[in-house]
């Protein structure tokens, strides 16, 4: 327990010394007759060190006011035959005269009538400058318009959120409104044409075909399939299959397959004048 | 004017006898081995056997993702014994290194001198289990094999035998110490297959077939049998089988409007606003050999976009990335790809 005190005395003492250099000051007088006197500045440690106090063990009294304007740490007692010499810590909060022996106590509550230790704790500030220098006062204009450009800025900002909610949704549904206007019907008649009248590349080959894919999706309800599905689906279904295969000998089975050629007048043809209105939308 | 209309227009056209010829036909008949020689240990997966099918008819690679219990392993090991092939499997952990799979360099302490050890990438059929599990430096060492086809140890140049096919596997839970395979190294595989869970009754047939594997006496003692021990080591088919099913891929007509269909997919990928990468041109090639392995194994000498279709989710979606916005919006790979590919204008 002891050393466990030492220890935790040390470590105290080298914190504190880390926080803050303490001025250690030897006190040889410890015979009960009144010491030199000792000096300090307001808020800087003293240590007062290996102080002999006759009687019994003594301890710092409880700082319990905080109007207290000094305070006392014993940061190690040592046993000096029937008495103990003390390492105090001592710091004061306002300038004055101090006895440091006001601020302790016997452990055992008997009566301590010690020769006083005094210490004069000095200011630092001059006499007029009790408190700190006050801060400068802000002189800039913008100080002034503070909450007018607050206010602006807050309208400025409710006004850019509704114009993303309302103008920018807006331009979405017109986006969309032209989307949707676009119907397979209506893609696939002018390539139909073309491919009737022979000048149909091979990408607008493709596209067509596409399309004729979603036409007969959007006819049979099939929306909702995958691509690979509504390709199997379109081959079972009797009237589809039948355009895909004529499609097939159209464009993907090699030139010359066919018994005669595919008469793409007759496969589009009824595909020309379908309503615009029956697309998949 | 109805479909129906349509159709009956239709009706009056021409059309050709879709006989195929004898060299499709016996192609035709070989795959059907093979699916049959499956058939006896594997339930079901036809889809699966399909793209293994179509890997090794193009020398694809293949990524297999799916939970573990899905077959993989035996569907390999099932494949490269119905064509005898040399099959190696390499289990990818976290400190398994590049000379691991490629071989090495070892000194025979008779001679004193260094001779060539090599490693289990020389082989036919690579199963490399968990890819994702070793680090990145294995999997680029492996990547990088799989792309140039020869393997350099100790400064010699190595070629890989013919055919070489990787299947590499990856679990999609588990994600904890793992290291995801970068775009640019997916890119290599030609398909990325994500495997699905049995059907309600195929998984009874697997139970039924489990049920009566037995057990096999060694010994002294006896050890319960799996469903390797049933394979079969009587190939279903030789090399050069193999061979003419791969001549036969290389003789299956694309029409130009398929070529368009391609580009055309391939270039919405890139500038689909919802997604951040989109297809590189290796993703068109590999879409046009994926499509005529199909369109043979199906038994026509022709594409159509059927192959194209039932293809692209396993050719493009592990080469996409679905950008902020899509991610915040909720949507995914699979719903992006299909609105690409139903997109008619």
């Amino acid at each position: 327990m002891i050393r466990f005190s030492f220890i935790l005395s040390l470590l105290l003492i080298s914190c504190s010394s880390g926080a803050m250099t303490a001025a250690p000051v030897q006190v040889t007088e410890a015979n009960g007759n009144e010491t030199a006197e000792l000096k300090t500045t307001v808020g800087f440690p003293l240590r007062i060190l290996q102080n002999k106090i006759a009687g019994s063990h003594l301890i710092a009294k409880p700082y319990t006011d905080r109007r207290v304007p000094a305070m006392v740490r014993i940061i190690e007692s040592f046993p000096h035959g029937s008495d103990f010499r003390y390492d105090i810590e001592f710091k004061g909060f306002e300038p004055g005269r101090y006895n440091v022996i006001d601020y302790l106590q016997r452990e055992d509550d008997s009566e301590l009538a010690s020769a006083p230790l005094w210490v004069n704790v000095e200011p630092i500030l001059a006499a007029d400058k009790v408190r700190p220098i006050p801060l400068p006062q802000n002189t800039s204009q913008f100080r002034s318009y503070y909450v007018p450009i607050l206010f602006v800025s807050g309208i400025a900002w409710l006004a850019g959120l509704l114009a993303i909610l309302f103008y920018g949704r807006g331009t979405l549904k017109k986006a969309s409104v032209v989307i949707k206007t676009k119907t397979p019907a209506e893609k696939m008649r002018p390539l139909i044409d073309a491919a009737i009248a022979g000048n149909l590349t091979s990408a607008q080959q493709a596209e067509l075909e596409r399309i004729l894919s979603e036409f007969w999706s959007g006819k049979l309800n099939l929306g909702h399939l995958p691509a690979d599905q509504l390709r199997s689906t379109l081959r079972e279904h009797p009237e589809a299959t039948k355009m895909l295969e004529q499609i097939d000998y159209w464009l993907h089975r090699p030139a010359g397959e066919a018994t005669q050629p595919v008469d793409i007048n007759a496969l589009l043809k009824p595909y020309q004048g379908q309503s615009t209105t029956t697309a998949s939308e | 004017m109805t479909g129906q209309d349509a159709t009956a227009q239709v009706n009056s056209m021409p059309k050709a006898a879709d006989e195929p010829n004898q060299e499709i036909k016996e192609v035709i008949e070989f795959i059907d081995k093979i699916r049959t020689r499956v058939a006896t240990v594997v339930v079901g997966q036809d889809v699966v056997v399909e793209r293994l099918l179509i890997a090794l008819f193009t020398g694809g690679h293949l990524l297999l993702q799916g939970v573990p219990g899905l077959a993989k392993t035996l569907l390999v090991s099932v494949l490269s014994k119905t064509i005898d092939l040399e099959f190696a499997r390499v289990q990818f952990t976290i400190d398994l290194l590049p000379s691991d799979i490629l071989g090495s360099e070892v000194l025979d302490q008779k001679t004193n001198e260094f001779r060539v050890h090599k490693g289990p990438v020389f082989t036919n059929l690579l199963l490399a289990d968990e890819i994702n599990r070793a680090a990145p430096k294995v999997q680029g060492a492996l990547l990088e094999a799989m792309q140039e086809r020869k393997v350099t140890i100790g400064g010699e140049n190595f070629s890989l035998p013919a055919p070489f096919l990787v299947i590499a596997t990856q679990n999609p839970v588990e994600q904890a110490g793992t290291f995801e395979l970068p775009e640019a190294q997916l890119d290599r595989f030609m398909m990325l297959h994500r495997l699905v869970y049995p059907k309600p009754e195929e998984e009874k047939e697997i139970l039924r077939r489990n049920a009566q594997l037995g057990i096999r006496v060694e010994g002294k003692g006896a050890v319960a049998q799996t469903e390797f021990d049933m394979l079969s080591n009587e190939p279903a088919g030789s090399s050069e089988n193999l061979i003419a099913a791969m001549q036969a891929v290389q003789q299956v007509y694309v029409s130009e409007a398929f070529i368009e269909h391609i580009v055309e997919i391939v270039n919405r990928t890139r500038n689909h606003p919802l997604l951040e990468l989109g297809c590189s041109p290796r993703a068109g090639i590999s879409l046009i050999k994926a499509s005529r392995a199909r369109a043979l194994i199906r038994g026509r000498h022709y594409v159509v976009p059927d192959d194209l279709y039932a293809l692209a989710e396993d050719v493009i979606l592990h080469r996409i990335r679905l950008n902020y916005e899509a991610l915040a919006d909720g949507h995914t790979g699979t719903s992006v790809l299909q609105s690409i590919l139903r997109e008619f204008d």
